[in-house]
């Protein structure tokens, strides 16, 4: 069911790394779960979007601002090291 | 008089008649703690305990106490706490200090709860053994070559054990009923969103609850109104349940559950029929599909909770030159293997055309599972089932994970359904397992009806304390 090409893809979504032999024992175990959870496909109803309100529509946005809550201190305490950050790139205008 | 044997409401009476003080009772709780080796607790906080309890007195002392004041409490690990560890039994966040408190710690500080420490628990409560905790194992206070249960094992063990008075705990597929269940105390998980989950670790943000585990129906009943501030929970505790309507779940009741867990509930219905309710078998056929369908939703909101374990803002910080180099190190490192199976689990159901196939399927089998307990609940008060096909099992029991995931088929239904349920020792469990191990029941209640259940639950229990 999850050969290896489809391992190593579900890997590289997770960000994990593994050696070839965790690699193969995890795979193989994936592989039981897989079997389990594949009952769900034999189930004969459709998901019904609209009777789980997951259509939502949104008449009016809130507005957007900036609402202080945290120093960058508190945010930044369970860093490594607040002079070991990364720099992020500005991507948007 | 042994302070640490009394229920939360006994322990309130003691403390607002002056009978004893609450450094009296935290003194008698944390030396109990310091001793014990069950592995229940990941951080003891004996000093702040014990400035709380100065806290709790003066509002003794000045009239301002409530049910809660002064009563010694754990909470789980993956509950913020300002300024104390919240690891989440995992060695990504080992060190992680919060400098929050979730939304329902800052309401019990407000009625000056007394917490003596912080829980042990399955790793980001995935795993129902509490064997993932990257801080080991936490064993079974009735046996100690068993498990606790989880993932809310170290908060179920630490009750039982007289560890602390009450504890709060979540339950995203049955993390509070279960463990409840094999540590022999009662456990209730709320209906979904009935209690603030701001601050707390997210697994599966549809799934997710908070609750309380306590010694007694009625304690879980007092706790529920000290966080939500309605004072409803309780109203129905002693009333009896004459009259009432219970449906025993059929598909949880069939011969894959052990015969002594399936003699504690026969026996259990029969005291209920005896209090003058009356019992009928009811069919729920979508449950065939429940665990399933669980692990295939809950595993995909995973992914996404989990994604923020990226070693920058805060956990462990992995090496590397590049961003994904780091990022790699960091959760392949960091992350524990059941979380590891969970998460890849999560990317397959939700990779390409399984969307469909598996996602969407999931959600189809929540929403039937859904209407028929809805149904079910139209025509009867409670429905019955065991909380577990077994008692605790082995510490050394290996880890067949798809035993392990299909076990969960006793819990997982109400929490698709997102209904409220709470798991108390049955009448009599005591006769049918030896050694004695405890054998929970489960009783499951309408929407928002906490009361019904916790009305069924103290009954089960005068009939146990017959």
């Amino acid at each position: 069911m999850i050969d290896n090409k489809t391992f190593a893809r579900l890997s590289e979504l997770s960000k994990f790394d593994f050696t070839e032999e965790g690699g193969a024992r995890f795979n193989s175990e994936l592989n039981e779960i897989a079997e389990f959870v594949s009952k769900v496909c034999d189930f004969g109803g459709e998901y019904d979007d609209i009777a789980d309100n997951n259509h939502v529509t949104f008449s009016q946005l809130r507005e957007d601002v900036s609402v202080s809550t945290a120093t960058p201190e508190q945010l930044l305490a369970n860093t490594e090291s607040l002079n070991n950050c990364y720099i992020i790139p500005k991507v948007i205008g | 008089m042994d302070l640490t044997k009394l229920s939360l409401k006994q322990l309130n009476t003691a403390l607002s008649e002056r009978q004893i003080s609450v450094k009296e009772v935290v003194g008698d709780y944390l030396e109990r703690a310091k001793q014990s080796d069950l592995n229940a607790y990941i951080t003891l906080t004996e000093e702040t305990a014990l400035q709380s309890a100065q806290t709790a007195q003066k509002l003794f002392d000045s009239g301002e106490s409530t049910a809660l004041t002064g009563i010694p409490c754990s909470i789980k690990d993956n509950i913020c706490t300002a300024e104390i560890k919240t690891t989440n039994g995992s060695k990504m966040l080992e060190n992680f200090v919060p400098f929050y408190d979730a939304d329902l710690i800052r309401t019990l500080k407000s009625q000056g709860f007394v917490m003596l420490g912080k829980t042990n628990m399955d790793e980001f409560a995935m795993g129902n053994s509490n064997r993932t905790s990257y801080f080991g194992n936490v064993r079974n206070p009735h046996d100690r070559e068993r498990v606790s249960g989880g993932s809310s094992g170290g908060s179920a063990a630490a009750v039982a054990a007289d560890l602390c008075c009450y504890s709060i705990g979540t339950d995203t597929g049955g993390s509070i009923r279960q463990p409840a269940a094999y540590c022999g105390i009662t456990g209730l998980k709320p209906t979904y969103g009935r209690i603030s989950r701001t601050g707390v670790t997210a697994f599966a943000g549809s799934f997710d609850t908070v609750g309380p585990l306590a010694k007694t129906a009625e304690d879980c009943a007092i706790i529920m109104e000290a966080l939500t501030g309605e004072k409803s929970y309780a109203s129905k505790i002693g009333n009896g349940i004459k009259g009432m309507k219970i449906a025993l779940i059929k598909e949880l009741f069939t011969e894959n559950v052990d015969v002594n867990v399936r003699e504690s509930v026969s026996q259990t219905l029969d005291f209920l029929r005896s209090q003058g309710a009356q019992v009928e078998k009811v069919s729920l056929p979508a449950l065939d599909y429940a665990a399933p369908a669980y692990f295939t939703l809950a595993s995909a909101e995973g992914v996404s909770a989990l994604s923020r374990f990226d070693g920058v803002k805060y956990g462990l910080r992995g090496e590397g030159a590049t961003y994904d180099e780091r990022l790699r190190d960091s959760r392949t490192r960091g992350l524990g293997e059941e979380v590891k199976r969970r998460i890849m689990l999560g990317n397959f159901v939700l990779s390409g055309e399984n969307m469909n196939t598996y996602f969407r399927k999931g959600l189809a089998i929540r929403q039937q599972i859904t209407r028929e307990f809805n149904a079910l609940l139209n025509d009867y008060d409670v429905a019955v089932s065991p909380t577990s096909s077994r008692s605790a099992f082995s510490l050394d029991e290996p880890g067949d994970f798809v035993k392990i995931y299909s076990s969960t088929l006793y819990t997982v239904p109400m929490n698709l359904a997102g209904l409220p349920c709470v798991s108390t020792p049955g009448v009599n469990s005591v006769k049918f397992d030896k050694p004695y191990m405890p054998i929970g029941v489960s009783l499951t209640g309408r929407k928002f009806d906490e009361a019904t259940i916790l009305q069924v639950a103290d009954c089960i229990e005068r009939g146990r304390n017959r």
